[in-house]
């Protein structure tokens, strides 16, 4: 049974679906059976995983789209239902599930956190990203109580400026969100163009003849975070 | 390349599934054995394929009309603002609750169980 691993769960705009779309790449260089589920509305990390399968880049990742579009007046359970049904057969066919989820409350997000065997949040170091993250504390607690394991999000600083004022700030944070667990110090994202460069082509920064080497080193150090073991190339 | 979408129909899950959906949505399970649901598709595209979703037809349902008394709708009114819900969808619940109650309790233990349940 494969990982049931959500990446998201901060704003749009906090480099969610990047982190996930290069933590693919690696897992899929690392000689795993890796899966991109998306279940953000804009479908980012899908159409990655498409213009990857367009540029013939190896190795190759798979990706379904999922978005849980609830109309107004529809009951969202017998899509959660089916949703978490297909997680499942889903996580039953590959090493690791990741999953995209979009940046506001929504159905999708709540049904994947239920069932989710762990979840990293990138958070952006602006005071909005902090407000979504007060409200996906929210959303936890309530998942929390319908859970009977310890399941407790993991917090890491992504797109931060490499000067050392938004880091510190980040320490002041996290105190304030006791209720998730937070990365380690160091183990985080920079804004750095290595991450955006390649997206388009559906490559990751581990697709590259030469990494980034900065890039390199902090994609490491969230690769072992999510994934508790250090990157090896399959 | 792209993993073939495995969506299918999903049969109804059980109450206690759907209970923990609801509260994980931030709602209040409803108190009785919900009508069974039809099967759920849920729209999925993979790369290579897609599926387009299908509306899941809603079980007839009956308008019945309720009197109470005016500090009670008034308090009804205050919690569906609370919950999010309207008074109608509350009483919704509430009498499909009960009335399921009252059946079960009919059908165990007859007149007197039922008559002794409202008047209580």
């Amino acid at each position: 049974m494969g990982v049931l691993t959500i990446v998201g769960g901060s704003k749009g705009g906090s480099g969610k679906s990047s982190a996930l779309c290069h933590l693919a790449v690696m897992r899929a260089i690392a000689g795993k059976r890796v899966i991109i589920y998306d279940l953000d509305k804009q479908r980012s990390a899908y159409r990655f995983v498409q213009a990857r399968s367009g540029a013939g880049t190896e190795p190759s990742l798979r990706a379904i789209s999922a978005f849980l579009d609830v109309k107004p007046g529809e009951d969202p359970v017998p899509l959660g239902r089916a949703l978490i049904k297909d997680l499942k057969a889903t996580a039953a066919d590959f090493d690791d599930v990741l999953i995209d989820v979009g940046g506001e409350d929504n159905p999708g997000l709540r049904f994947a956190m239920l069932v989710a065997d762990q979840m990293v949040i990138p958070l952006a170091p602006s005071q909005f990203d902090i407000w979504a993250l007060s409200d996906l504390a929210t959303i936890y607690n309530t998942i929390a109580s319908s859970r009977t394991d310890d399941f407790k999000p993991i917090v890491f600083p992504c797109l931060v400026s490499p000067q050392t004022s938004e880091r510190e700030a980040y320490e002041a944070i996290k105190d304030a969100y006791k209720v998730f667990e937070w990365a380690p110090g160091g183990v985080m994202l920079s804004a750095r163009s290595a991450f955006r460069r390649t997206i388009g082509t559906g490559q990751g920064v581990f697709d590259q003849p030469k990494p980034d080497t900065k890039a390199r080193q902090e994609l490491l150090g969230v690769y072992k975070l999510v994934f508790k073991e250090d990157w090896i190339r399959g | 390349m792209a993993k073939a979408p495995t969506m299918s129909l999903v049969p109804p899950g059980d109450d206690h599934d759907d209970d923990r959906l609801r509260r994980a949505l931030g709602q209040s399970p409803p108190p009785t054995p919900a009508p069974a649901t039809p099967p759920a598709p849920v729209p999925v595209q993979s790369v290579a394929t897609s599926t387009q979703p299908s509306a899941a037809p809603v079980p007839p349902k009956v308008t019945v009309s309720v009197r109470m008394a005016p500090e009670t709708q008034a308090s009804l009114a205050a919690i569906g603002k609370a919950l999010g819900w309207s008074s109608n969808r509350i009483m919704t619940a509430l009498v499909e609750h009960q009335a399921c109650v009252l059946k079960a309790i009919f059908e165990k233990e007859g007149a007197a169980g039922a008559l002794k349940l409202l008047i209580d």
